[in-house]
């Protein structure tokens, strides 16, 4: 007999049984299999039983206390919206009718604003909408100062809004889009797949609704206080495809003290790519852990190609010809290929290939480098004391002029209706409130960049936001660079730009020289419009 | 066998019924989509062309390669490492079960916190794991951009998180290997690592089947939510990957019938994959 | 003399090496609950404060502000509803194949296994498809019904496994002596392969926690724990504290269930003997 066996044998008084585990006992002669000392397990099992019971319970009443709280009055939120410290924050409510919505605007003046529209808002009454939002300070904005909830009281229209990712949005609409289920009636989309969207004929051409006198003042509206050319890149294939809902693109920013410190003027951005290059170099000090220039490296076409795009405008390149033929490989690209990367490798961190829109902003709130090219939007965060290291510090500029031109790369967010959608008039009321004079300077105040030109320039907002005029001054000034052909909008975009900057990135992480990336972006490139059809 | 036959079909037949129900739409479904051009302006059908264009595709093809490359390394890479924890949790040491807690953790974080938080690590300028090495004077590499590192970054990240799987499992099937067939061969002078390749190895072999199967099966469809928080399948194409690939090609390129395609291209090599890991093990689970 | 410094250089060795793994893993995660308690500009300090002052502020941001308990619930249902479902649905088929001798078992249970195979990816919108039509869609028992499906083949596998560990002369011994299959089953089987067992649930139940993919595609407003970890990171920026807070308060449930089982999880030398 083994070792443990015989262990177990000898301790057995009873010479019958053969073996005996913790569970079973076996006999000697007949091999009968019995279960051991049944009532101390039945008391372990109903000791365990009970155990198990306090901790489902226990997870259940943490879950319905959980529940019970967000009953007793506070307003739901998806994610928590970064709390910005100051004045303007603490005079904004979150709850009550009492206080007012907005540090700029009052509530009644709201109101009574929204009344001075000749059209009857209550004519889609009963009818329930849903909405998918991507998750940022527009929308937080939108939810927090109650407008949302206005609108519903308004209008007599449920409003259902789930507030996404940027990427899951896209996954879930365009799921959406392909089935044609019609489980949003609006989204938020991004210009580089709406040309997909217009060409498919998922979305709704929002002309008709914005001329309809029953539906929309226009005068109260006023259609003109939006750019042109924002309008125009919501525009393809003859249909207004979505309403723009920021203004946004790129911006120049330095930190002013780290320039003080190596000798440059601290009011003076730099105008042209000399000057970028010179600048960041003098700035470039990595044994004190501080970066001349940070960009975007992450491959991506609303990634590094957005950031490189004006840059590659700048030096006098273009996506394609008159026929669609890929320019990638002509020597001005090259040449904004090798700068860019040139001036990443030289002065940038270490791992910039890598780096995308969040890690520029962390670098510049932690002070780790001085110079950047990106979204006017980060001076949310660069200035919000608790956050950043860097408040007060920065610099703001238009885009630094290329060798041919002056380039800013637009970019906005627009609001779709779909067109498997039920409700289309109900959710055109939607997108004419929240884009309303009246909304858009209540939502002004925590995140500057709205849709309305007069909104912008409202020196209200100056108010707890000292940088707000120098900020204000560079995105008007960079406005008139705005270059359309930047990123330029057809249906195979997002897969032309993700090629390219693929390719854009292994040049920055040093694995291939420009002029071999450019050419293997164009080769690529060029089968994929030969396969969409484009040289038949 | 002794349990009277006629159950035996009654036993099987809740589970194939209920598979059957989830998996036949979606397999012909998905078979239609790769033999059309499928996307936002509807489908149209098109024969094997989706098949022809991606065999010819060499990103396709790198993707597919990097998709091997991944899989077999880290599996080998946390088969070693989760048997040798489990061979150490075998044991009774003080402590032993704060070891256990802590080997379990990786396993639970949700794996887009792990991806995240392992971009930020990797950072060289933000993160913590170049500091650190920086304290002792070497100067760290740049995983995430140095393209042949890039993928043992990420082979690290699934290391981290998923080698307390096998453990997991391997630990359990320690607890079959009897101690008094270990105690007649110490009897008989064999060391312990001959113990281990020739008897405790060779016991677990359908466990160890089992944790190789399901830990191949998880990476090859689960390290996209790693890959993409990390590297996006950069830098260039080194940790593209046929999940990251098809996910792109599905939701940036808006061609889910090309998709489909790479997908069924992708389940077929597994197929392959699996049969033949089985034979190599010779493990026998369900052998009549 | 030797034996004693040998025993000491091998226990030495043991500590060290637990002590290197322990580190390993550790590492990582102290950083993850770090950041949980840490204000947004304690977060990406280098050198990093290992002694700091911490905040509660964003859990209690994500208790009181956010969906997060409402939506825990959901993820509840679905993972431990899917885990029992596919344990009681396997068990018997695991039986069966680890037993009974049958034609073309090999194949029966390959293809069970071949569901595992198919990438997320190509089914997501097949299953949105059904889903929809069916009325599934954005329901928690839907969510439940798919995760049991996915761990179904996990489950019957991982259970043949441990069936096959056991001796079938014990159960034929049972029978002999007229026990019923019940009985066979209770008193036999099920307590020799709790280890298994507890190991198989907690392997689908965590599957089933941290799946994102497909729930994110076929729910909207009864989402999951996972999908609504992204509503963290954004268009402005990525909420460190609250995320890091969320994922540290989802993975305590996991924590503590094991903590109540793990006296089947981990065995002493007792089952060794079965075989002798």
């Amino acid at each position: 007999m083994s070792i443990a066996a015989s262990y177990f044998h000898s301790r057995n008084m009873n010479r019958n049984v053969k073996w005996e585990s913790d569970n079973i006992k076996i006999f000697e002669k007949t091999g009968t299999v019995v279960p051991v000392n049944i009532k101390d397990r039945r008391k372990d099992m109903k000791r365990k039983t009970v155990v198990l019971t306090i901790v489902i319970v226990l997870m259940l009443a943490l879950c319905s206390t959980g529940a019970a709280l967000l009953w007793a009055g506070s307003k739901k939120e998806e994610a928590a919206p970064p709390k910005k410290e100051a004045a303007v924050e603490e005079e904004m409510a979150v709850e009550g009718e009492k206080e007012e919505p907005s540090d700029f605007i009052t509530m009644a003046e709201i109101r009574r604003q929204i009344d001075e529209a000749n059209i009857d808002w209550m004519q889609q009454k009963g009818k329930a909408i849903n909405v998918a939002l991507q998750s940022e300070s527009d929308t937080w904005a939108l939810e927090e100062l109650g407008m949302l909830d206005l609108f519903e009281e308004l209008t007599g229209i449920k409003l259902n809004y789930t507030m996404f990712e940027e990427a899951q949005l896209r996954e879930k609409t365009t799921i959406d889009y392909i089935t044609k289920t019609g489980i949003y009636d609006l989204a938020m989309s991004d210009p580089a797949y709406m040309s997909s969207y217009a060409k498919a004929g998922v979305v709704e051409d929002l002309r008709p609704y914005l001329n309809n006198p029953q539906l929309t003042d226009k005068e109260w509206f006023d259609p003109d206080d939006f750019p042109q050319g924002f309008k125009d890149m919501g525009t393809f294939y003859g249909i207004l495809a979505g309403w723009p809902m920021h203004l946004s693109g790129q911006m120049l920013y330095w930190n002013k003290k780290y320039f003080e410190k190596y000798g440059l003027d601290p009011e003076r951005g730099p105008r042209n790519m000399d000057e970028l290059r010179d600048f960041a170099k003098k700035c470039h000090h990595p044994e004190d852990g501080v970066y001349g220039i940070a960009l975007r490296g992450l491959r991506g076409d609303g990634l590094n190609v957005f950031a490189w795009s004006s840059f590659m405008r700048a030096f006098g390149g273009r996506w394609f010809d008159e026929n669609w033929n890929p320019q990638l490989d002509s020597p001005e690209v090259i040449k904004s290929i090798q700068f860019y990367s040139d001036l990443l490798k030289d002065y940038g961190p270490p791992g910039v290939a890598n780096w995308e829109w969040s890690k520029i902003m962390t670098a510049m709130a932690e002070g780790t480098i001085v110079i950047t090219v990106d979204a006017p939007t980060f001076s949310y965060v660069i200035e919000d004391p608790e956050k950043s290291k860097t408040v007060g510090e920065w610099g703001y500029g238009p885009n630094p002029a290329g060798p041919k031109k002056q380039v800013m790369t637009p970019f906005s967010w627009y609001l779709t209706i779909n067109k498997s959608s039920k409700r289309k008039e109900a959710t055109w009321l939607f997108i004419q409130f929240i884009m309303s004079k009246p909304v858009q300077v209540a939502i002004g105040g925590p995140i500057i960049a709205t849709g309305r030109l007069s909104a912008i320039a409202d020196p209200a907002f100056e108010k707890g936001n000292p940088w707000l005029p120098a900020w204000r001054e560079a995105i008007t000034e960079n406005a008139q660079y705005a270059d359309a052909l930047a990123r330029p909008g057809f249906p195979q975009w997002p897969e032309v730009g993700d090629i390219m900057g693929a390719e854009l990135e292994s040049v920055i992480a040093g694995l291939k020289d420009p002029a071999d990336a450019a050419k293997a972006a164009n080769t690529r490139i060029r089968q994929v419009m030969e396969e969409a059809g484009y040289y038949d | 066998m002794v349990i009277a036959e006629k159950n035996k079909i009654k036993f099987l037949l809740p589970v194939l019924i209920y598979l059957n129900l989830f998996v036949i739409f979606p397999t012909i479904y998905t078979w239609y989509m790769s033999l059309s051009d499928y996307g936002l302006e509807g489908s149209r059908f098109v024969g094997v062309l989706n098949y022809i264009r991606i065999v010819k595709d060499v990103i396709f093809l790198r993707s597919l390669l990097n998709t091997f490359y991944l899989v077999i390394a880290a599996v080998l890479i946390q088969f070693v490492l989760g048997m040798l924890i489990a061979l150490i949790l075998n044991r009774d040491f003080i402590g032993k079960h704060f070891v256990y807690w802590s080997i379990l953790l990786p396993m639970i974080i949700a794996p887009v916190v792990v991806g995240l938080t392992f971009r930020i690590l990797y950072d060289p300028s933000l993160g913590l794991i170049n500091y650190l090495i920086s304290m002792t004077g070497f100067k760290g590499p740049e995983w995430l951009t140095t393209p042949s590192i890039a993928m043992l970054s990420v082979i690290l990240v699934d290391t981290w998180q998923w080698t307390p799987f096998m453990t997991l499992l391997l630990l359990a099937g320690l607890q079959y290997v009897p101690e008094d067939v270990h105690e007649s061969a110490m009897v008989d002078g064999a060391s312990s690592f001959q113990r281990f390749v020739f008897i405790t190895l060779p016991i677990m072999k359908n466990i160890i089947a089992l944790a190789l199967i399901f830990r191949s099966l998880d990476c090859f469809n689960k390290t996209f939510d790693v890959i993409y928080m990390t590297t996006r399948g950069g830098p260039g194409y080194s940790t593209e990957t046929i999940p990251t690939f098809a996910y792109k090609t599905a939701f940036t390129y808006l061609k889910f019938g090309k998709a489909a395609s790479q997908s069924i291209v992708l389940f077929f090599a597994i197929m392959l994959f699996i049969i033949s890991l089985r034979a190599l093990i010779k493990e026998e689970l369900v052998s009549s | 003399m030797n034996r004693l410094l040998k025993k000491v250089g091998t226990q030495s060795l043991l500590y060290f090496g637990v002590i290197l793994i322990i580190l390993f893993f550790i590492f990582p995660i102290y950083w993850i609950f770090g950041t949980a308690f840490k204000t947004p500009l304690d977060t990406f300090k280098l050198p990093p404060k290992f002694i700091f002052n911490p905040t509660l502020e964003n859990f209690i941001v994500i208790i009181n502000k956010t969906q997060f308990m409402e939506l825990a619930i959901n993820s509840i249902i679905a993972s431990a509803g899917s885990t029992f479902l596919s344990i009681l649905l396997s068990f018997p088929a695991a039986y069966s194949l680890a037993r009974f001798r049958m034609k073309r078992k090999n194949d029966l249970a390959f293809m069970i296994l071949s569901l595992r195979m198919f990438p997320p990816i190509a089914v997501a919108i097949p299953f949105f498809i059904m889903y929809k039509r069916i009325g599934l869609y954005d329901t928690r028992v839907g969510l439940l019904l798919l995760y049991t499906a996915f761990n179904i083949p996990l489950a019957t596998w991982l259970l043949i496994g441990f069936i096959k560990e056991i001796p079938v002369d014990l159960e034929e011994a049972a029978l002999v002596d007229g026990a019923t299959h019940l009985q066979v089953f209770r008193k036999i089987v099920l307590p020799l392969i709790s280890t298994g067992m507890m190991a198989t649930a907690i392997l689908c139940f965590i599957m089933s926690w941290n799946e994102f993919f497909l729930a994110l595609i076929l729910t909207g407003r009864n989402k999951t724990l996972p999908v609504f970890l992204y509503s963290f990171i954004n268009f402005r920026e990525i909420q460190w504290g609250p995320l890091m807070a969320a994922a540290a308060i989802m993975s305590s449930p996991i924590i503590i269930a094991s903590i109540f089982v793990r006296k089947y999880l981990i065995r002493g030398l007792t089952l060794g003997a079965v075989k002798g």
